[in-house]
């Protein structure tokens, strides 16, 4: 398995573990890899602190949210969002994270305005600067290309008042 | 008269030179002005920082109970230059500044900007006046603190 396999593996592990998804088995194994591994530990706070945010925008939004199509609404921007430049791998850990979030999302129901499209670390490093990555406010601001580096990740939101925010992970 | 002549001769050269499109005037540099923020969001209860009540909607999807602003930068940029907001005051992240550069302005009078927090991320966005994109920091490490949010307006352009 390649390293990239293995870290992708860890990240999904780890997602899992941070929404409290794992078996007690798998559970044991994560907790083992994050007492020996800063690097899993300090991925797991970002997962942690990301998962919070998400969690607490799509609660609070959701309140008053009208969920009539908003479901299909949310996919509608994701599949757009991410059709036109995404590489093969880019691909992948799009969807990985993707499915990783969509049950909370549809959970949650609610805000969906409120997420556009969450993507790791470098995914659009092939931005070309003329593709629309996440509109917010149409009159307001628009995303036109984004990369991070490292190990840093991003979240593109669009919050029910139609501020655009890029919200960053990673140490 | 000569002194008459003189005088008339200097007054239809000034107003040639304003009528004139100098090429001076012609190459007078587009120019960006945009506010940066540094504010730090925690989940500790608290009073908000008064001065931030211009995002009081901006941010009120999030479920933070004090936001508190750092810092604050106004600065103007011209078309094809970039210029940096240091950090450091609110920095948690990585890196130090967050460069700014305005690419151009576009046709519907927005402005594209490109924002770099370097070995951070890189972005390009496209505001209209009185726009703002928020540059969300990662979470303090400590995970209880708070993150940081850089609200990012065009205030100005021309």
């Amino acid at each position: 398995m390649s390293e990239t396999m293995r870290d992708l593996e860890l990240e999904q592990r780890l997602s899992a573990y941070a929404d409290g998804e794992l078996d007690p088995r798998e559970a044991e194994e994560i907790r083992r890899v994050l007492a020996g591994d800063p690097v899993a530990r300090a991925r797991l706070e970002d997962l942690e602190a990301l998962s919070a945010a998400l969690r607490a925008t799509l609660e609070e939004i959701g309140e008053e949210a009208d969920l009539e199509g908003f479901a299909d609404e949310v996919m509608r921007r994701v599949e757009r969002a991410k059709a036109p430049a995404a590489t093969p791998e880019g691909r992948r850990r799009f969807f990985a994270w993707g499915v990783r979030w969509r049950a909370p999302l549809l959970a949650g129901a609610a805000a969906l305005a409120a997420l556009a499209v969450v993507v790791g670390p470098g995914l659009f490093g092939d931005s070309t600067p003329e593709r629309l990555l996440l509109e917010g406010d149409p009159a307001d601001t628009r995303i036109l290309a984004m990369s991070t580096h490292g190990d840093h990740g991003a979240t593109l939101f669009k919050t029910s008042a139609g501020t655009t925010i890029i919200y960053l992970t990673g140490k | 008269m000569r002194r008459i002549l003189i005088l008339h001769g200097c007054i239809a050269l000034a107003l040639l030179a304003i009528a004139a499109p100098g090429p001076a005037h012609a190459a007078e540099p587009r120019m960006a002005t945009v506010a940066v923020d540094i504010v730090r969001a925690s989940k500790t209860p608290g009073r908000t920082d008064p001065r931030l009540e211009k995002f009081r909607h901006q941010l009120a999807d999030f479920s933070f109970k004090k936001y508190k602003l750092l810092d604050s930068a106004l600065v103007t940029v011209e078309e094809k230059k970039t210029v940096s907001v240091p950090l450091e005051k609110g920095r948690k992240l990585r890196g130090k500044s967050l460069d700014i550069t305005f690419v151009k302005l576009e046709s519907d009078g927005r402005a594209r900007l490109k924002l770099v927090i370097p070995e951070v991320v890189d972005t390009t966005v496209s505001l209209a006046l009185d726009g703002v994109v928020i540059l969300g920091g990662p979470a303090i490490p400590s995970g209880k603190n708070g993150v940081l949010f850089l609200p990012v307006t065009l205030v100005a352009v021309k």
